[in-house]
């Protein structure tokens, strides 16, 4: 019980916190300007009815928040530390595999659960408006609690095994995502094929924290309670499992790799393609760096664009696999339409990814200070990053926009008149904001990824400055004109929508490129001190 | 090519150099000269600004006030052409744990704009000079603390600058990795490089420089070769002696001389301190012999040296 200490000492230090302070003071003003924008639209309702809508949307967020935070709050916690090489030091001290992943548990989850807290209160409000029961406050809580819990384990466990920030957040994304909507999915599939399973137990939901929740309701409840203890009790002691695996496996796995003196064996030589180390590889080496130094740097991990082509295989089949299993059903402008938002979604979403990496992770190991004092420019710094980018996403990008087009005349085939119109207006939308922002994001990604206090952070900052603004305005003005009962048709929505994104994109865009321009030195001067390792918490400092 | 334009004598020049960070100053006006074929030591305290300075000669930081001449060229307004001929090696290693050591170089190599077909001989010739040659093909982060450093070495070797900036290469080294990387220092001045080394410790560097200065909260407190430092205190020098007999009455001798600061016992010796740097060990002798002690052997004690940095510094501090 040695990581006690640490989790008394965390919490009094994490509510003094100014992270902490606004992380809850975000999450309670969204609750209320959500609440308060709810009983002003069913102002006509009966209050029950109100109440209730409020509570299921305001437990639904707190749940999706929750099943979430692993990504945000754990998935990179072990793995900075091994980055770092303080990891080792740990177990030159007697703590044991669970005292460390306890402790980092802990210390670094309790700004999820500061921010999932900040609702509570404004649940109160359904509470007493009547319409919720106590019980269904009480499960909810759990529920979102079990989600968190669950969450922060599936991180801890992808964090004990993986060194690079990328890997960690990613991988624990996938797993989550997996678990929520990959077993579900397989599990309705199953069932389809045999209809007479329907009796079945569906084990594929029972760790969706979406099927909890749903069973938490009353209405639900009442009919399979039972379910629903199952469902919360086998995520619950699944989260034990994964941090068990996890304190066992830490203590061999914080060796911080392989010496490369064990040559051979099929393991040696995955990791040397991976890191790139075949006799293609000093050609590719010797190309790139004569062109474009930081290119070579940026690029080194030449598997990068089979990735961006694998995932794009991926998505393929998915989706032959929805044709052939749902047939004509499948083939509609719908799912067209969702397919294109999917794409430019998941491009868009990588690509900032990758244009914020090298920079933070050159700012925090501190090779930016050897670069910058050599006669490497800091446009030919950008330029690399351009032809890496460019690279990588090139390829998939004109192929995701041929499927668009593909996809589109099939749409605008089947409709006519003012349908059709509309499936015009919103393809062409689409495609052109898509573009628009990968402009946006190829400058602010770089600039969140040059000054990133914390380099996992810096791509969904960028696609945050991005996305957000134009978004939270058409919420504004979407929710003004639902309350005084005016407001257009889609039209004037998408074109507000569009207009928003464009100006926003300019704005957002010229002013990263300014900054990357003019004041790259004097950012990367910033020292930035190490995120606090769990040695010093130790040691109390 | 022009052989009107006399070579500069003078490596680095700093006037009034002086930076700030927020609301604290690293650097208060510095006048620091290096001469060239120099192998100049930059000693003072931790925070006494050795980095920041290191840093602004290699135009990685900019300075809040003065100005920094690097071979001729000012570190602002000409920064591409310093950037050219210094090798600057910062006090932690900024490497890439994942690359192999030829990587490294090879990418360094690059961004000094060394073409491609010249590159791998040079790579070679670096890591020859270092005596890293058998670990070519290492991922860095399998190298001992000590081959990182060398590698350091080699990476800021690889476009034969003329100056070299190095920020507490000694740091963390054991015994014999610091003796074979001063080794590497005293052949890299035989070739004519100009080198800056910075360290906490001044007797360290004792041996190996032929100058040294004293920086103490930003501000220069010596510069000139090792020996003037002790002249250019105020503190006197220290005497080890040795006396047979009654050690007692030698004591009373030496602390009623008014030309002595201090005694005290020491292991069986005297350890005595001078009132003034113009003294020397003939005083002790002198007030020994004649006060009738029986004297064996007297001594300047080499480890003062690190005494009078510590004097030093701190008289600035207080
Ligand atoms: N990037 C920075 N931001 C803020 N303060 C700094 C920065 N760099 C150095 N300092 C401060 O400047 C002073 C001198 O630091 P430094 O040059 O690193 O000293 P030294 O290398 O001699 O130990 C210290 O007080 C240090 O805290
Ligand atoms: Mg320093």
């Amino acid at each position: 019980m040695k990581f006690l200490p640490i989790v008394i000492r965390e919490l009094t230090v994490a509510a003094r916190r100014k992270a902490t302070h606004w992380t809850r003071m975000l999450s309670a003003t969204v609750a209320v300007a959500i609440t308060a924008w709810m009983l002003s639209v069913m102002a006509g309702s009966f209050p029950q009815e109100t109440s209730k809508a409020i509570f299921g949307v305001m437990t639904a967020m707190m749940t999706l928040y929750c099943a979430m935070a692993g990504v945000r709050f754990t998935a990179d916690c072990l793995s900075a530390e091994r980055r770092e090489g303080t990891l080792g030091l740990l177990f030159l001290t007697n703590l044991r595999g669970h005292d460390v992943v306890l402790g980092k548990l802990v210390a670094s989850s309790l700004d999820a659960f500061y921010g999932a807290l900040a609702i509570v209160p404004v649940l109160g409000l359904p509470l007493l408006m009547g319409g919720v029961t106590l019980g269904e406050f009480g499960r909810m809580s759990l529920v979102a609690l079990n989600a968190l819990f669950f969450s922060l384990a599936c991180g801890m466990l992808v964090s004990t095994v993986a060194r690079s920030a990328h890997v960690a957040v990613w991988g624990t994304l996938l797993v989550l995502i997996l678990v929520a909507g990959g077993l579900p999915a397989l599990d309705a599939y199953l069932v389809g094929k045999d209809p007479t399973s329907r009796s079945v137990f569906p084990w594929g939901y029972i760790l969706c924290p979406g099927y909890t929740y749903a069973l938490g309701f009353d209405a639900l409840y009442r009919r399979s309670a039972w379910q629903f203890w199952t469902s919360l009790g086998a995520t619950h002691a699944l989260a034990w499992v994964l941090l068990g695996f996890a304190s066992l496996i830490l203590p061999r796995m914080w060796q911080d790799r392989p010496s490369s003196s064990g040559r051979g064996g099929v393991g040696h030589r995955i990791q040397l393609w991976l890191r790139g180390n075949s006799p293609s590889d000093a050609r590719f080496r010797r190309k790139l760096l004569d062109r474009n130094a930081y290119y070579w740097l940026t690029s080194r991990r030449h598997w990068k664009p089979a990735v961006a082509w694998f995932a794009l295989v991926v998505m393929a089949a998915i989706w032959a696999w929805g044709w052939h299993r749902f047939k004509s059903d499948w083939t509609n402008e719908g799912t067209y339409f969702m397919t294109g938002i999917i794409l430019n979604f998941i491009i868009r979403v990588a690509f900032a990814s990758e244009a914020s990496r090298q920079l933070a992770e050159d700012h925090h190991n501190g090779a930016l200070e050897l670069l910058l004092s050599t006669p490497l420019t800091v446009s030919e710094i950008l330029r690399g990053q351009y032809l890496s980018l460019r690279r990588i996403f090139l390829g998939p990008l004109v192929f995701i926009l041929l499927i668009e087009t593909v996809l589109f005349i099939a749409t605008i085939k089947t409709q006519y008149g003012s349908d059709r119109s509309m499936w015009i207006c919103l393809w062409l939308g689409m495609i052109v904001m898509t573009l628009i922002d990968l402009g946006a994001l190829f400058w602010v990604s770089q600039w969140m990824g040059l000054t990133a206090r914390q380099p996992n952070r810096a791509s969904a900052n960028s696609l945050a400055l991005v996305f957000f603004p134009p978004w939270a305005l058409l919420a504004l003005i979407g929710m003004a004109s639902v309350t005084s009962h005016t407001g257009g048709g889609w039209e004037t929505f998408f074109s507000m929508w569009c207009l928003f994104g464009l100006i926003n994109d300019f704005v957002v865009g010229a002013w990263a490129q300014m900054k990357l321009r003019e004041e790259f030195r004097t950012a990367a001067q910033r020292r930035y001190a190490p995120q606090k390792g769990l040695l010093e918490i130790l040691a109390g400092k | 090519m022009s052989g009107e334009i006399p070579e500069p004598v003078v490596a680095v020049q700093t006037v009034g150099l002086s930076r700030t960070f927020g609301s604290t100053a690293a650097l208060l006006g510095l006048d620091l000269t290096v001469n060239q074929g120099d192998l100049f030591g930059f000693i003072g305290s931790n925070g006494a600004g050795k980095t920041t300075t290191l840093r602004i000669l290699a135009t990685f930081l900019s300075p809040s006030g003065g100005t920094a001449k690097v071979l001729g060229h000012d570190v602002v307004t000409d920064a591409d052409a310093v950037r050219n001929v210094i090798g600057y090696m910062p006090d932690f290693f900024g490497v890439y744990k994942d690359m192999e050591v030829t990587e490294y170089l090879d990418f360094f190599g690059a961004c000094y704009r060394i073409p491609g077909a010249q590159r791998e001989k040079t790579v070679n010739d670096v890591l020859e000079l270092v005596g890293l040659r058998e670990k070519r093909g290492f991922l860095i982060g399998a190298l001992s603390r000590g081959m990182q450093q060398r590698l350091g070495l080699a990476r800021v070797l690889i476009h034969d600058p003329r100056l070299l900036l190095l920020d507490e290469p000694a740091s963390g080294l054991d015994p014999r990795a610091r003796i074979e990387m001063m080794a590497i220092l005293q052949e890299l001045q035989k070739m004519g490089k100009t080198i800056i080394i910075s360290s906490h410790i001044l007797s360290e560097l004792q041996t190996l420089c032929n100058r040294v200065a004293i920086i103490e909260k930003g501000k220069l407190i010596y510069s000139g070769p090792v020996q003037g430092v002790r002249d250019h205190t105020t503190a006197g020098r220290t005497i080890r002696a040795k006396v047979a007999g009654d050690v007692e009455s030698a004591l009373l001798l030496l602390r009623t001389d008014t030309r002595i600061a201090a005694v005290v016992q020491e292991n069986g010796f005297l350890k005595i301190t001078l009132a003034s740097p113009e003294l020397d060990g003939s005083v002790v002798a002198e007030t020994l012999v004649r006060g009738g002690a029986r004297l064996l052997s007297l001594a300047e004690d080499e480890l003062g040296l690190e005494e009078v940095f510590m004097r030093l510094t701190r008289g600035e501090t207080q």
